[in-house]
């Protein structure tokens, strides 16, 4: 972690139409998130903190505010701008693995090189190296659907970082995995971001993150909080 | 764009082959139909075009006369005077040989011949040109003519024209090329003053061809007098080609439905795969894919659909076009002139526009769901609840959009500026509302269906209703592609339904004699032979009354007027009057001072009762006023009948073609034609046919013209089956894990099994029922807009229950065999696959 800020939340504030009714979801959310920073975020189910992630992932639009990273504002950015941006700057994991399940695990890592555009000879080589740092050597040419819970999730996690992108999303990555593999894959994912100085903001309800993290952050009623802080 | 993300498309239609192979085979089926229906056309107007240019060789003008024939003095003034050259005299006429085969003589100046026509002749038969001058009644003909006609060289031959017999002698053969052959086959050629000799028209011409390489000189024009003109060759073959317009316009019309239902087959197709794959887009999205990346992704694997697709629709639409061909040179022969058609070439521009049709209805359907998958945002995307959410939420905004898409295609079936092409357009907007109308409609149903089946204990039957508009985003466009199906099945099955009743209507009114007696032009030209049979069947008791017709065509520049002229006698004139007061209608016409106009033909030339009709008459233009306007259905060109005293007076012609015998009181049909039998005795070129065979045979005529329509029905129907399997099988592939959970709660395959068939027939049925109105619809267009701008006649709308009956069979039982296979799928699946999250 270096003191560099990385992402700035500026009176951030999203609302979600139901019924006829707005409901608040975030509600002028100020915060500063630091490089190389693990954050975690905790929260009730539908607090908000998934919300959170997909503002600043540039997945979702703010319905007041902005979200600044880098020292670009977002809402400055297009529909194509969002899409560089997380092409180059962005991963993302997610509780349901979301690997496309019509490419192997080496094409799954292989996707976001492919997309900033760097030679087929060079992503090889970093595929292998990734499936290795995930502890799947040998198995670039399986599909997902041949791989366990854990595996598949640690493909998610090397797609993720894979390209480099300074920031990584994690939106319940234990999720659906068990007590123990959950446990490996944190322990990956901590090692790997920190190994890369890759800020990691992740939002979870398991408890044993809490210690892992650098900061904690809790969303209650629109706001959010530290973890001393909460209400 | 990525080439990782256009292999993760790909491989989609790589783990799901079946759904990729019922896409080929539906983009491949519309392809085909257009493809086949095109080259059957192409195939009779090259037919048409060789059989022009075999007889009229090169020339690029002809003069012609309003009266048929003309004085040949005017050749040698031409020739003299004006210098015209090159020109050559002709005079063609039927003539029927011993053995009842009919051939066209044609007339011909050797001398003039060489610039204009050189159909080869044999070197075994000498130069038979020379033949032709030295020898009178010599004639030249194929080879395959004189086997047919079982002569040789040398041999004569016994022929009928214009009531006499003549004896013809063989001189030698023409040797024309292959493509040429079968149209010759059909024509005797002679030395000029042989033709005139044999047909009866000593110094008359039919025309003169000319080879002109502008506009015809002045001069010549000054030289013609009022019954004799200059026209193109061209003008004359696009009149002939004019004729088969409507008819081909028809077929190109159920050609571009089969296609439609195919590009909706195409778009559901294309809106699955979208809609199965939400999550790898949202992924994709969340990699950093771009929009516009999504978007020509999708597009370039529905290529992988269309490519193939249109290659296969290629290939079959080739062999359907030489199946077709058969069917559109009978109709051509049934209603307009006779054509020979050596076989289906390959047209490299028609196979090209079916390819161009197939990639770009295929590229055209999917822009939608591309811009859907481009469209909607990550976040949603990953949600499912969200997509169908949507999707009944969007519902509302559908009728909106149906309601406008309605109105513009009411502005364009009413206001339009007549074309057909307006009337197409104003047909398929009707299509699209009627698509759009499908979800909220389903919503609507369903809704109902639910609040009826609250009562019903079967817990299977509720989630079948239920699980139709949870999964609306598919069920939609399942249900839209296959109500356009099968309401193109309702809608031309109705219409053809209505047209065939009109017709029988129409033939039940206007036989108003009990025995018809038809005399054919080569034995009773002229000189009041007809007339004389007249009198000798009038004069039988079992005859109560004669009527005496005769169909003739006014030759002109502009386009031919086809004359009816004729003498209903004391009986009915069996008229179905559209426009006009009968009584007085009756009275000027039986005075001879005014004409009737067919309904085509009144609509064509924008005429009604009081206008004025000019005839092309031998003297001068003859004006008529317009005493009314009666339905018929004989030709789409249209007639003008005129009393035949007065058609005789002006015309001066006294042939007859048909007779029409009225039964006495008290005799029967089956004496009356014994009598009338026994007049004719074995005399030649008469037919003697009956009220009721009459009305059969044109019935059988009528369905004859249809079967073409009937065969594009059942590939429809085809393409229809084809979307329906498409569609439920990406459904109940998209509900593997829903069953997978009922399993695991206790369902049996059975119950699974049950629950898939219900859904599948409850789909069918709402498809078949959205069908009725919208098959109704498309009849009512087909009637009252589209065939009346084609052909111009209108027609009375029969609902025949029967056919609605069938479609919403057709879409049930469709549905029902199409959910078979993805029900025994969903029953025979292992759960605990399935029920992993991937």
């Amino acid at each position: 972690m270096d003191d560099r800020i990385h992402i700035e939340l500026r009176e951030l504030s999203r609302e979600y139409a139901a019924r006829g009714r707005s409901r608040p979801v975030l509600d002028r959310v100020n915060a500063t998130i630091r490089h190389g920073e693990f954050l975690v975020l905790v929260g009730r189910s539908g607090s908000g903190k998934s919300t959170l992630l997909n503002l600043i992932g540039g997945l979702d639009r703010p319905s007041s505010g902005d979200v600044i990273i880098d020292g670009q504002p977002l809402s400055t950015l297009s529909e194509e701008g969002l899409s560089r941006l997380r092409r180059h700057k962005v991963g993302y994991v997610f509780q349901f693995f979301n690997l496309v399940p019509t490419l192997t695990v080496g094409e799954n890592l292989m996707l976001p090189l492919d997309l900033i555009g760097i030679d087929r000879g060079e992503a090889g080589g970093r595929v292998d190296e990734w499936l290795a740092a995930v502890g799947l050597q040998g198995r670039g040419e399986d599909y997902p659907d041949e791989l366990s819970g854990g595996e598949q999730q640690r493909v998610a996690l090397a797609r993720a970082l894979i390209h480099r992108p300074g920031l990584l999303l994690a939106d319940e990555p234990t999720g659906n995995l068990d007590l123990a593999t959950a446990k490996t894959v944190l322990g990956i994912l901590d090692e790997l971001c920190r190994r890369t100085g890759t800020t990691l903001l992740m939002a979870t309800h398991s408890p044993e993150v809490i210690g892992m993290a650098d900061r904690v952050l809790t969303i209650k009623d629109g706001g959010l909080h530290h973890l001393a802080e909460t209400p | 764009m990525s080439r990782l993300v256009a292999r993760a498309g790909r491989r989609f239609f790589v783990r799901h082959p079946w759904q990729l192979a019922l896409a080929i085979v539906g983009v491949a089926m519309g392809v085909a139909v257009v493809t086949g229906v095109d080259l059957a056309g192409g195939a009779a107007r090259k037919a048409f075009d060789a059989s022009r240019e075999a007889v009229a060789g090169k020339a690029t003008h002809q003069i012609v006369s309003r009266a048929g024939t003309f004085d040949e003095t005017l050749f040698h003034s031409l020739l003299v005077d004006a210098g015209v050259e090159p020109m050559a005299p002709v005079l063609e006429g039927r003539i029927a040989t011993d053995s009842g085969r009919v051939l066209t003589l044609t007339g011909i100046d050797p001398f003039s011949e060489p610039p204009f026509r050189n159909f080869g002749t044999s070197a075994r038969s000498g130069n038979s040109a020379v033949r032709l001058l030295t020898e009178p009644g010599t004639v030249l003909s194929t080879p395959a003519t004189a086997r047919e006609l079982d002569i040789g060289l040398g041999d004569s031959l016994q022929i009928t024209a214009a009531g006499r017999t003549s004896s013809l002698i063989l001189a030698g053969f023409l040797e024309p090329d292959a493509s040429r052959e079968p149209i010759l086959n059909n024509y005797l050629f002679a030395d000029l003053a042989t033709a005139q000799e044999v047909l009866g028209q000593i110094g008359r011409l039919s025309r003169i061809d000319l080879i002109l390489d502008r506009a015809p000189p002045g001069a010549l024009e000054d030289l013609l007098d009022n019954g004799t003109e200059v026209v193109s060759t061209t003008a004359r073959s696009r009149n002939m080609e004019e004729m088969t317009r409507a008819f081909r316009v028809n077929l190109l019309a159920l050609s571009l439905l089969a296609l439609l239902v195919g590009a909706f087959l195409i778009y559901s197709t294309m809106s699955f795969l979208v809609v199965q794959r939400r999550n790898v887009i949202g992924t994709l999205r969340t990699i950093g894919v771009s929009r516009r990346q999504l978007f020509w992704s999708v597009l370039q694997e529905s290529l992988l659909v269309g490519v193939p697709g249109t290659v296969v629709g290629l290939a079959l639409g080739w062999l359907l076009g030489r199946g077709l061909t058969a069917l559109v040179v009978r109709t051509i022969d049934d209603l307009y002139f006779r054509l020979q058609v050596a076989g289906v070439p390959v047209e490299w521009s028609l196979l090209g526009k079916g390819l161009l049709l197939g990639l770009g209805v295929t590229v055209a359907a999917s822009l939608g769901p591309a811009w859907e998958a481009a469209r909607v945002s990550p976040r949603t995307v990953l949600s499912r609840a969200s997509l169908e959410g949507e999707a009944l939420r969007r519902a509302p905004m559908l009728v909106i959009a149906a309601a406008a898409v309605l109105v513009l295609a009411a502005l364009v079936l009413t206001t339009g500026t007549g074309s057909l092409f307006s009337g197409f357009a104003g047909m398929f907007a009707v299509i699209v509302a009627a698509a759009l109308l499908t979800p909220p409609l389903i919503v609507a149903l369903m809704s109902t269906l639910l609040e009826m089946s609250r009562k019903v204990a079967d817990v299977s039957l509720r989630m079948a209703v239920r699980g139709v508009t949870a999964s609306l985003s598919r069920t939609g466009v399942s249900v839209a592609a296959l109500m356009v199906s099968v309401a193109t099945v309702i809608g031309v099955g109705l219409m053809v339904g209505s047209f065939r009743a009109s017709v029988d209507q129409w033939l039940a009114q206007s036989l108003r004699s009990d025995v018809y007696i038809s005399l054919d032009e080569v034995w009773y030209t002229d000189g009041g032979d007809g007339d004389r049979l007249a009198a000798r069947l009038a004069a039988l008791p079992e005859v109560a009354n004669v009527s005496r017709s005769t169909r003739t065509r006014l030759a002109g520049g502009d386009g031919e007027i086809r004359l009816w002229a004729l003498d209903p006698g004391s009986a009915d004139w069996g008229l179905s009057l559209l426009a006009g007061d009968p009584g007085e209608a009756l009275r000027s016409f039986e005075e001879g001072r005014s004409v009737l106009l067919s309904e085509p033909f009144a609509r064509r030339l924008g005429l009604t009762v009081g206008d004025e009709l000019e005839l092309p008459s031998p003297a001068e233009g003859v004006r008529f006023p317009v005493a009314a306007v009666f339905r018929d259905y004989t030709s789409d060109r249209g007639v003008v009948a005129l009393h035949m005293n007065r058609f005789r007076a002006e015309w001066g012609e006294r042939r007859l073609d048909g007779l029409g015998l009225l039964a006495a009181p008290g005799a029967d049909v089956a004496a009356l034609r014994r009598a009338a039998d026994r007049v004719l005795g074995d005399a030649r070129g008469v037919r003697v046919a009956t009220n009721t065979e009459i009305r059969r045979v044109s019935l059988e005529v009528f369905d004859r013209t249809f079967t073409i329509t009937r065969v594009l029905q059942v590939l429809v129907g085809i393409v229809a089956f084809l979307g329906v399997l498409s569609a439920l099988q990406s459904l109940q592939m998209e509900r593997v894990r829903e069953m997978a959970v009922l399993r695991a709660l206790g369902w049996t395959p059975a119950q699974i099994r049950r629950l898939v068939m219900s859904q599948t027939l409850l789909l069918g049925v709402t498809a078949g029922l959205l069908a009725a109105p919208l098959g109704i619809a498309l009849a009512v267009i087909l009637i009252r807009v589209i065939n009346l701008r084609a052909f111009a006649w209108t027609m009375d709308f029969q609902l025949d229950w029967a056919v609605l009956a069938q479609g919403t069979l057709l879409a049930a039982v469709a549905a029902l065999v199409g959910g078979l296979y993805p029900a025994w799928r969903s029953a025979s699946r292992r759960p605990a696959a399935d029920l992993r999250d991937e």
